[in-house]
């Protein structure tokens, strides 16, 4: 079996407020592989972002790091990371809000010729013929106009394909893609996901899909990790995760996702209660007090991840 | 004697100025919300349904058309119909941490109205205050803190506890949950239509999610350039013939 491209190992993230200690990520350990398309779920706060700017070596200088990150055989977080180079060039990330992650004082041309000027040393004239060919890849219509226009005078749809076209001007190995159609509309965000599926087809790269929203993830993605308080709680393929889900948050995450299948007269199915704090050190399952099947070991051991691919005793037990 | 509508809507022409002249969002648009009513909303980014929500809240000026509240037209309410009118239809907002100063209390932000638009005192007030706390399933203990302590989920339940302390007849809620995680946007809408059931309140459901309209609406209005395109009972909704209605079916499996 080949080597994954990206492995993470126990990752660890905290913060110091004050006294207290806010702890993101709680240990995650996940592999991703070359060519495999990945959709990471889970709520606000379950440390989805959190995980992929450490990637990316985007975190606040305060995060505590601990465990490791290796991209491609080399360790990101250990003596000079080497993440400055393959940020852009071999790993890139489309970020959420697109028009908050363009420069407002600058012209789209400016912003996606520098990538190439930086990372490929290219020429103006071969970095302008560059982004016009990636905007066409994209979609754009009118593309060399395009690279005329401040980010303002484009809609939220354009904005993120220029975001998207940007981060795949080096052709990267490793596309993070973090919740690229939350502020988008129905029509646009499926036009997103189309585009994301089609680049991946074409690209051949390791797409990471962050979302909250299964419903967008079955067109896209071959596998699923689904996240909750800062830790990996259940990972499967995904015609038998949404099928059959085997941790009680992933069932219920599921059904929350699907309003149109519900029964009008009664109450939409949610998840009781709130997640965890993050300021709390564990004991036992995150999910117990907040899960219907709850059982005494729940509230004393932390359920691990194993081969299964779902950390929770209940489905273990009911094996 | 019939009855007027809650909110009656006619012949709304709503344009802004742009480099390029006037340009209308709004084009001669009609329609009515009865007392008791629950009545989404769809259409796509641009298509003018926020522009829409800023004009029954009278948050806009309109060029042509009226806009009537019980029977009454905005444009010549006296000041006393127009307090009535201003506590009788209440708005909620988009993303929920900006709707709220981030300078006030949660009980400053939900008591605010009252000063306004009630001539209560303090005791009425905080009673007000507690009952709408619950209602909205918010813990008392929430009242003392700021926005920025609070999750998007509760940031919304404020909102709404904010514009129910008035006792509105109708609530517009101006996409209330797109910003909101998938179980979170579930417990609003559970919020919302159970709010609906007790207090018999009308409610203008604006949102691009169909199928949150199909789930807590009577009837849906598809609104496509500034014109109303469809008119239809949400459980009618499979026989459209419309067919941008059919596309923004298809789009939401």
């Amino acid at each position: 079996m080949t080597a994954p491209l990206l492995s993470i190992d126990d990752l660890q993230i905290r913060y110091s407020l004050d006294d207290q200690t806010i702890h993101a990520l709680r240990g995650v350990t996940l592999d991703i592989y070359a060519g495999q398309s990945t959709a990471v779920v889970g709520e606000s706060g379950s440390g989805k972002s959190q995980l992929f700017q450490a990637v990316m070596g985007l975190l606040s200088s305060s995060a505590e790091v601990s465990g490791s990150i290796h991209f491609a055989n080399q360790s990101l977080l250990e003596g000079e990371s080497p993440v400055k180079s393959l940020r852009g060039k071999e790993m890139s990330l489309i970020m959420q809000n697109a028009m908050t992650a363009l420069n407002p004082y600058l012209k789209i041309g400016v912003q996606l010729i520098e990538v190439l000027q930086y990372h490929q040393g290219m020429s103006y004239q071969e970095s302008h013929q560059s982004a016009i060919n990636m905007l066409e890849k994209v979609q754009l219509k009118q593309a060399a106009q395009c690279l005329q226009r401040y980010p303002h005078e484009l809609s939220g749809g354009m904005q993120q394909r220029v975001l998207i076209a940007m981060a795949l001007l080096c052709h990267p190995k490793l596309l993070i893609a973090d919740e690229p159609t939350t502020a988008l509309d129905v029509s646009t965000q499926q036009e997103i996901v189309n585009l994301l599926a089609q680049i991946h087809q074409y690209e051949k790269n390791a797409l990471v899909f962050i979302t909250h929203d299964l419903s967008l993830v079955s067109k896209l993605c071959q596998r699923i990790v689904v996240m909750y308080a800062g830790r990996v709680i259940e990972v499967g393929d995904v015609s038998t995760l949404m099928t059959k889900a085997q941790h009680p948050y992933t069932q219920a995450l599921l059904q929350a996702a699907f309003i149109q299948k519900q029964d009008r007269d009664k109450p939409l199915v949610h998840i009781k209660g709130v997640p965890m704090n993050p300021m709390e050190e564990d004991q036992g399952c995150a999910f117990a007090p907040r899960c219907h099947q709850v059982m005494a070991q729940c509230n004393q051991e932390i359920p691990m991840m194993d081969d299964s691919g779902v950390a929770c005793f209940i489905a273990k037990g009911e094996r | 004697m019939s009855v007027s509508p809650l909110l009656a809507v006619q012949d709304l022409t709503v344009s802004y100025p742009s480099s390029v002249g006037h340009i209308e969002i709004i084009k001669q648009l009609s329609f009515a919300i009865a007392q008791g009513e629950v009545v989404g909303l769809v259409g796509e980014s641009g298509c003018g349904k926020s522009t829409l929500a800023k004009a029954v809240c009278h948050l806009a000026s309109y060029q042509a058309g009226s806009i009537q509240w019980r029977g009454n037209d905005l444009a010549h309410l006296n000041p006393q119909q127009l307090q009535q009118y201003r506590q009788g239809l209440q708005l909620i907002f988009q993303s929920p941490q900006d709707a709220l100063d981030p300078r006030m209390t949660i009980a400053q932000s939900i008591m605010e109205p009252l000063d306004y638009l009630t001539s209560l005192n303090l005791k009425e007030k905080q009673a007000r205050l507690v009952a709408v706390l619950a209602e909205v399933g918010l813990e008392q203990a929430f009242a003392g803190r700021y926005p920025h302590e609070l999750s998007g989920g509760q940031c919304q339940r404020v909102n709404i506890a904010r514009a129910l302390i008035v006792k509105p007849q109708l609530l517009v809620c101006d996409e209330a949950v797109s910003s909101l995680d998938v179980s979170m946007q579930s417990q609003i809408i559970n919020l919302l239509r159970q709010l609906h059931y007790q207090h018999g309140m009308s409610l203008l459901y604006i949102s691009h999610d169909i199928n949150s309209v199909r789930y807590l609406c009577d009837r849906m209005m598809v609104m496509r350039n500034g014109q109303i395109v469809e008119d239809i009972a949400t459980d009618r909704i499979e026989d459209t013939k419309h067919l941008y209605t059919r596309r923004l079916l298809s789009l939401s499996i």
